[in-house]
């Protein structure tokens, strides 16, 4: 089916289609906004700080100044009372290392190569009561890294990393009952989120959008009871999801593409050895991109060039995997002639000069991606559904299934050999699927979730190291095999 | 406990100051100034001044920025009050729409304003926003819902650019338009879309977006006036020498249902040629320093 005559199919779904998109990229675009740190706290901490570094028993150097003979650790709350105190006040390389207790707190940071470590993860919590609006902003900071904490009942994000970054790290986060994403980088790249765990937000409980190439690894991470377990626009180029588990969120893992972000397409991510189950749970908070792509455990939203392979999935309501384009009403751009190689910036990507004449609707093509060796069972409507045309070479091999849409798809679609034609069939379904209701986002502040139980807490956090963060190295895909399913 | 106590007095004492400041007259450009330059004293409110050697920030010198933060404010409220035109006087205005702040009527001060809840997605964000009613049959629909977006005009310095003064209050577009007004200035779209339009088109059944953009040049010295003369646009050279303070330029977009494109529309001001919408500033004053500063001035995406 070619762009046109997808236009034309679609066109008497605009109505609802339509408004459908507008939504979508409305919320994304509302997720990417965040908040500050309350201005309680921050008016606060500046008479505290003065008081609490000529208290200070330790031997750092003074706020603001960077220590000649290393990095600094700044203790919270024995150094500081608030964590933004002590962020304040470190140089770039410095430790915060935040003691037990709970901290309603939303922190700023803008400073680079800062590392703040909670002592223990289940124990330091940061908590938003549905007033603040983010835990931890990182405002265009490189190389910072946030270690072993709790963020949770933030308005926005439980941890933020945004604008034109270059190194950024996430380890032992736990993210519970954020408003908008557990974990999430926004035009940041060189990054690594690793043994985290996120659950209860409407959008992605782990998003990185906005970058290429990313130069990023998502491993050993659990995303559950989100809208999306993970959702990435325009971004890819060295973006790997491994060795983790996406289950009972509304889908699992999104890749998607959009003109109202920069860097447009989504491309090249690579999504291997995940487990991925029950993601058609409608008991969640849900974005509309949620709902719309509920009941599918990975799918592609006009993405290009990614690569799912080895991956463990089972029980969806619609498919295992999905292969669909995206079409979005009222963009505010064209799908670019040439996409860009090199991309951090355009936050809001410059407008075209005739915008009187873009399309009402605007197609995202999912292309060039390949499914391969993954297993997949017990999918209501297929296993493994592509909604192209056989012009958009996505191919398909080695996957365990017992159902796929079209049928034979293996057949037709081979990663080796001759592409022929898809037929018309999933497009019907997929257009069914966009009429469907699905029930409705439950308030995020209200939802049930499940108790996490205590998670894995960082080795020595006492006293390892601090490591700023930095391209992160990127793993042997090959060697990683389809995990098993839990007991 | 003790330390939210705290907090709160110090909030309270902060934003005391930030009014007082701000009364009577008006807020000058020189204090306006200091505020957002008080970097040593009080360098968490207003953000840390830009060391080189530990960020890695490059400030463009002249826009496009990106530099910009927003948040979403639900449908609060409608009332035939207009607190700029008609303050102190309920009931005699068209009937207008209210956003962020839940408690805004005819009758509304600042120092009470600062105490209301707040629609936004940013609580501290306990401004207003107001425009005309919307009716489709000469029946009023209910918008979905707002969203303000503030960021820098490509034409000024960052380094220039300070919050709104407290208690400032202004119009974007014109509610006496006979004409089409500019759609940079107050104009219509379907969703997200860049094509703005003086009067709203067919839409295919996705949402209706009034889009206002709000002057953001301030002549340091009245917070409001009949007129709007009190505020103005900058230019590609920036602000004008009669309005020399440099403000974020604040889009503020009301989102409506689909439309039935057979149905008659019109604003409670008039025809769709008379868009236009109020702004207040009754931020936390505090916070919103702390956004500009962090977020505008550098340049950052928040």
């Amino acid at each position: 089916m070619s762009e046109s005559t997808a236009e034309t199919s679609a066109s008497s779904r605009r109505l609802r289609a339509s408004m459908l998109a507008v939504l979508v990229s409305f919320s994304l675009i509302a997720a990417a906004c965040g908040g500050g740190s309350s201005d309680a706290d921050s008016a606060v901490t500046a008479d505290d700080e003065t008081s609490e570094v000529t208290d200070s028993e330790t031997t750092e150097a003074p706020a603001g100044t960077a220590a000649p003979s290393g990095p600094a650790t700044h203790l919270v709350p024995d150094d500081f009372p608030t964590i933004q105190a002590a962020v304040d006040a470190a140089a770039s390389g410095d430790l915060i290392l935040i003691a037990p207790g709970t901290y309603n707190e939303a922190v700023d940071v803008e400073t680079d190569d800062l590392v703040i470590r909670g002592v223990d993860r289940n124990t330091v919590i940061l908590d938003g009561q549905f007033e603040l609006e983010n835990g931890i902003r990182i405002l265009g900071a490189d190389g910072v890294a946030v270690e072993n904490m709790t963020a949770m009942n933030y308005t926005k994000n439980g941890f933020f990393w945004t604008s034109d970054i270059t190194g950024y790290r996430g380890s032992y986060l736990t993210a519970i009952r954020n408003g908008d994403y557990g974990v999430y980088a926004f035009g940041a790249r060189d990054g690594l989120l690793e043994h985290s765990y996120a659950s209860g937000s409407p959008d992605a409980g782990f998003y990185i959008g906005q970058c290429f190439p990313c130069n990023a690894v998502i491993d050993d991470v659990i995303s559950e009871y989100n809208g999306l377990g993970y959702s990435g626009t325009n971004s890819g180029g060295d973006l790997y999801i491994i060795n983790s588990t996406w289950r009972f969120n509304r889908a699992g893992i999104v890749p998607n593409s959009g003109s109202y972000e920069g860097c447009a397409p989504e491309r090249e991510t690579t999504i291997v050895g995940n487990l991925v189950y029950g993601n058609s749970n409608p008991e969640t908070a849900a974005i509309d991109a949620a709902l719309l792509a509920m009941g599918n455990g990975i799918a592609v939203i006009g993405g290009i060039d990614n690569v799912v392979e080895r991956n463990r999935v089972w029980d969806h309501d619609v498919a295992g995997i999905a292969v669909a384009p995206f079409p979005e009403d009222n963009p505010i751009n064209r799908v670019p002639d040439e996409y860009p190689v090199d991309c951090l910036e355009n936050a809001i990507p410059a407008l075209p000069d005739d915008a009187a004449s873009l399309p009402g609707t605007l197609f995202w093509e999912a292309k060039t991606n390949v499914v391969r060796g993954n297993v997949i069972t017990d999918s209501r409507t297929a296993d493994l559904i592509v909604v192209q045309s056989k012009e958009h070479g996505n191919r398909f091999c080695d996957n365990d299934v017992s159902s796929t849409l079209p049928s034979d798809l293996q057949t037709l679609a081979p990663c080796d050999g001759e592409l022929l034609d898809l037929g018309g069939e999933a497009f019907v379904v997929f257009l069914r699927l966009i009429e469907e209701t699905r029930p409705p986002s439950v308030d995020y502040q209200a939802v049930d979730l499940p108790d996490p139980g205590p998670q894995p807490t960082m080795p020595d956090a006492e006293s390892a190291e601090p490591e700023p963060a930095r391209k992160p190295a990127f793993p042997d895909t090959t060697s990683i095999t389809v995990p098993d399913a839990p007991e | 406990m003790a330390r939210q106590r705290l907090n709160v007095l110090t909030l309270l004492l902060v934003v005391a100051l930030v009014a007082s400041s701000c009364g009577g007259t008006g807020l000058g450009a020189t204090d306006t100034d200091a505020v957002a330059a008080s970097g040593d004293d009080e360098p968490q409110v207003l953000g840390r001044p830009i060391d080189p050697d530990e960020v890695s920030i490059d400030l463009p010198s002249e826009g496009p920025y990106q530099g910009s933060f927003q948040t979403f404010c639900g449908y609060s409220h409608s009332l035939q009050d207009d607190p700029i035109v008609s303050p102190g006087v309920p009931g005699v205005s068209h009937l207008h729409d209210f956003f962020g702040n839940v408690g805004i009527d005819a009758t509304s001060d600042y120092e009470t304003a600062l105490a209301d809840d707040s629609t936004c997605a940013i609580k501290q964000d306990t401004a207003s926003y107001w425009t005309p009613a919307v009716f489709l049959d000469g029946v009023p629909i209910v918008p979905t819902q707002s969203l303000a977006y503030y960021r820098v005009a490509d034409g000024v310095a960052l380094e220039d650019v300070v919050p709104f003064p407290a208690d400032l209050m202004m119009v974007a577009g014109n509610q006496s338009s006979t004409e089409p007004q500019d759609p940079t200035h107050a104009g219509w779209s379907c969703g997200n879309s860049p094509n703005i339009t003086a009067e709203p088109t067919e839409c295919a059944g996705s949402s209706v977006r009034l889009r206002l953009v709000f002057p953001d040049c301030w002549n340091g010295e009245d917070l409001r006036s009949l007129d709007n003369s009190h505020v103005a646009r900058s230019g590609s050279s920036g602000c004008p020498d009669t309005h020399p303070v440099v403000m974020p330029e604040l889009e503020f977009s009301v989102m409506y249902p689909p439309f039935d494109p057979r149905a008659e529309m019109r604003l409670a001001s008039g025809s769709a040629l008379t868009a236009h919408g109020d702004f207040w500033n009754a931020w936390n004053q505090d916070r919103l320093a702390n956004e500009v500063a962090r977020c505008l001035r550098r340049n950052v995406y928040c």
